[in-house]
């Protein structure tokens, strides 16, 4: 993973390492942390391509306001990954266009 | 799900209200959307700006550690949403939707809400601006302060405000090379000690210089800048720049969706960089039970955004009964007393004349002109001489000479004197309150340039480990060598000097202009700023501003 | 300048389209918003907000200050389709 090792200033301190995946591909990274920042890590930039012209889109804010960011994460699409922690076993997907769910939509979880 | 407050946005001025009111004995739901409070504050490495009440001196990071040590305290009283975000208010029911994690959806409905969502990053417009690497500042700070992931190989930023001049900076702490920052403008427009930091260690500053294209098909690989003329067209010849991030950093936007769906009254003041709710003293929008504060009310900073947020949760607490009206007056009084103080300088003006022109009062349009004109004297006033050079960050021979003290006291002073150079106002005082001889003097007024008395000047240095602008330095020409002087300078890179090595001599412009030898480090804060002694020439103690630890292998 | 600037890039409006719609007499953002959907995206205009006030205030000289604002409904954040419906406002 592409991270900063030594700071002057500042330590790091990651939470528990996770694996997860990407189009398939598994991948690591900590728990908790947001998905754009693992996926980043591991040198994927691109998150999604656009509806009409098929251009590639990466995250932009990453404070969870610009919705540059959509993934489908677990089947649901449209999940902005700079504000959504990572969490083990996730199966994450490129979004295409304006996706669409591919699964059953979560159940409420209380 | 009811409560007595509603605070939407975990930053600093949402803190700030929440703790307010709850001390006061209201009930208070924050939410926020991030994975931690804090909002801007915990990506930020470097030490802030302001007065010692707002922390002054403290590194973002730290501060933000202690608003949320104060929320814990009063968790009794706080109940704090984390990863949730307030969607949409709904008026006639008075109603906010909330979603958690973006799945879970549900209604708060309180008796007073404050929105204090903070900002969003400007976008400006040249082709490929869309691509993957094109990243806003905060992105990179929250990627790389935060999570500690490397944003990329090299970073070109634009813009020269304050937070881009900071987040170079902090690129640089990183590891991260950096192939200049582009400026729009004729001048920087972030306070000058900030591009004096970056400048020293070599990064180019490029005035008048904006973004023409982004290379690259599927991300970043590259980008081509051009100069502009006072008209805005292209000037001169295009120049590739190798990077594989660019940065934008082209100024924030107040968030106020929330507000405009409430109906409040919305102005658009170029002076706060877009459009906000007008609001009364007690940071109260024209809707009854909605206040503002912070960067949703105007983009400012940290110091002034926990000002704001005192004030709102001490308004609400008061029109929830909760407060003594003479009280609620007296504190209110403070709090503004604090407000305009902040506000006094020359960076600040623009601040002011924008707040004068949204807040909601009777009768006193008067006054309002009033700081219009000497803005106005005062920006005239201000035109005068600088080169293209000290637009940029760094001294000028003639300013060089200016900042050097006396040279009859300096020539014998054992221990040395200091050097201070920090030629703009700007609202901060840390290198006089952490003065332990009261060399440098009281500031009237926050926002003085520091003046000194050298005859107390001991030459301790903790003026050099605790201004935030990493401005001052100390010179002692008494060292035994005759041609060599010790030049104390502040540090915060990697790798660590050690004591005994040899390290390059940088200029104020980051050239390597001579070597010089540590022969102590210093941590007198604690912070890990670093004061370093370095042996070097005595003839280039004022031109050497910085130092590269020269790594093995 | 051939090349395509983005200027919202949720619904993908290119400044070409936008300069263009003003051109014709659109000169408000709701008018632009509903012919090029521009700022209707889920980011909500954050983005493009203020380059498009900016074009309009060029073609038509009126300043920035005095545009006439557009009003955002809720929800201004991009709710995942579905949960709205199963969890009920
Ligand atoms: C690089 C940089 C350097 C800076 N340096 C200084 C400095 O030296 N001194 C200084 O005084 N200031 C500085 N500032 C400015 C300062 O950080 C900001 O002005 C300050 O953080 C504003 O506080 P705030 O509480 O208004 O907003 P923020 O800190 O932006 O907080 C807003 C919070 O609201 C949350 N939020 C937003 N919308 C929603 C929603 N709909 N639902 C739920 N939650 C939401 C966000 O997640 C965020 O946590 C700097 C800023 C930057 C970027
Ligand atoms: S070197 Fe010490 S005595 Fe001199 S101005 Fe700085 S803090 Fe004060
Ligand atoms: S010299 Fe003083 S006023 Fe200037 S930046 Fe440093 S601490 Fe602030
Ligand atoms: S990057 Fe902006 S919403 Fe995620």
């Amino acid at each position: 993973m592409n991270l900063i090792e030594k700071h002057p200033i500042l330590q790091f301190e990651h939470g528990k390492k996770v694996k997860f995946t990407f189009d398939g591909k598994e991948m690591e990274g900590f728990e908790g942390e947001p998905i754009a920042a693992a996926l980043h890590a591991n040198g994927i930039k691109i998150l999604s391509y656009t509806e009409k012209y098929k251009r590639p889109r990466g995250f932009f804010c990453a404070i969870g306001k610009c919705s540059s960011c959509f993934v489908i994460v677990d089947g649901v699409p449209n999940v902005r990954s700079c504000i959504t922690p990572l969490k083990e076993g996730m199966a994450i997907q490129t979004q295409y266009g304006r996706g669409k769910f591919s699964q059953e939509v979560q159940k409420d979880e209380d | 799900m009811k409560t007595d407050v509603l605070v939407i946005g975990g930053g600093p001025a949402g803190l700030c209200a929440a703790i307010e009111a709850a001390s006061f004995g209201c009930k208070v739901t924050l939410v926020d959307e991030s994975l931690a409070l804090g909002g801007q504050l915990i990506k930020q490495t470097h030490k802030f700006f302001g007065s010692s009440d707002e922390f002054a001196g403290i590194r973002g990071i730290e501060i933000a550690k202690r608003l949320n040590e104060e929320v814990n305290n009063r968790r009794d009283r706080i109940e704090v949403f984390l990863n949730t975000s307030a969607v949409g208010y709904y008026p006639d029911e008075k109603l906010v939707s909330c979603m958690t994690a973006e799945q879970k959806f549900f209604t708060i409905k309180p008796e007073k809400l404050v929105v204090a969502t903070g900002a969003f990053e400007k976008i400006v417009p040249f082709p490929g601006n869309d691509l993957p690497g094109v990243y806003g500042a905060g992105a990179v700070q929250t990627l790389m302060n935060v999570y500690g992931v490397v944003p990329g190989k090299r970073v070109l930023m634009v813009g020269a405000g304050n937070i881009g001049l900071i987040v170079s900076y902090q690129l640089l702490q990183a590891g991260v090379e950096l192939a200049g920052i582009v400026e729009f403008a004729p001048k920087i427009g972030g306070y000058w000690v900030h591009a004096a930091k970056v400048r020293r260690l070599g990064i180019p500053i490029y005035l008048r210089h904006t973004v023409k294209r982004a290379l690259g098909e599927k991300w970043v690989e590259g980008a081509i800048i051009q100069a502009i003329d006072e008209k805005g067209d292209w000037k001169g010849e295009e120049k590739k720049i190798e990077c594989d991030v660019i940065c934008l950093a082209v100024g924030l936007s107040p968030t106020c969706e929330l507000l405009w769906q409430a109906g409040c009254e919305m102005e658009y003041v170029s002076e706060l960089s877009g459009y906000v709710p007008k609001r009364d003293e007690t940071m109260r929008t024209t809707h009854p039970d909605i206040w503002v504060a912070g960067d949703a009310s105007g983009i400012e900073e940290a110091s002034s955004a926990m000002i704001e947020g005192k004030i709102a949760g001490l308004s609400v607490a008061y029109s929830l009964g909760r407060v003594e009206e003479f009280f609620f007056k007296e504190r209110l009084a403070e709090f503004w007393e604090k407000l305009n103080l902040l506000r006094g300088g020359e960076t600040s003006q623009k601040i002011k004349i924008g707040v004068e022109k949204v807040l909601l009062k009777k009768d006193d349009r008067d006054n309002c002109l009033d700081i219009q004109r000497y803005a106005q004297a005062r920006s005239e006033s201000q035109i005068i001489q600088y080169d293209e050079k000290f637009l940029s960050g760094v001294l000028n021979n003639q300013m060089v000479e200016s900042v050097l003290p006396p040279e009859a006291l300096w020539k014998n002073k054992k221990g040395g004197l200091v050097i201070v150079e920090c030629p703009q106002t700007i609202p901060c005082d840390p290198c006089h309150t952490n003065c332990p001889t009261g060399a440098i003097l009281p500031f009237d007024n926050i926002n003085d340039l520091p003046k000194i008395d050298y005859s107390k000047c001991t030459g301790c240095a903790l003026c050099v480990a605790s201004c935030p602008g990493l401005a001052c330095f100390v010179v002692d020409l008494t060292y035994h060598e005759g041609e060599k002087a010790i030049l104390k300078l502040p540090y915060e890179m990697l790798p660590r000097p050690e004591v005994n090595q040899e390290v390059l001599c940088l200029d104020r412009e980051g050239n390597a202009i001579a070597t010089g030898k540590v022969i102590r480090v210093q941590e007198p804060k604690k912070d890990r700023t670093l004061v370093v002694h370095v042996v070097v020439p005595r003839k280039l103690v004022n031109q050497i501003r910085a130092i590269r630890v020269i790594k093995n292998g | 300048m051939d090349e395509e600037i983005f200027v919202c890039r949720c619904e993908e409006v290119t400044l070409r389209e936008i300069r263009d719609a003003i051109r014709s007499g659109h000169t408000t953002l709701s008018e632009l918003r509903r012919l090029l959907r521009v700022g209707m995206g889920p980011c909500q205009g954050r983005g493009c907000r203020e380059i498009i006030l900016r074009e309009i205030a060029k073609q038509t000289r009126v300043p920035i200050e005095k545009l006439y604002p557009a009003k955002f409904r809720p929800p201004s954040k991009p709710v995942p389709m579905g949960l709205v419906k199963n969890n009920g406002v």
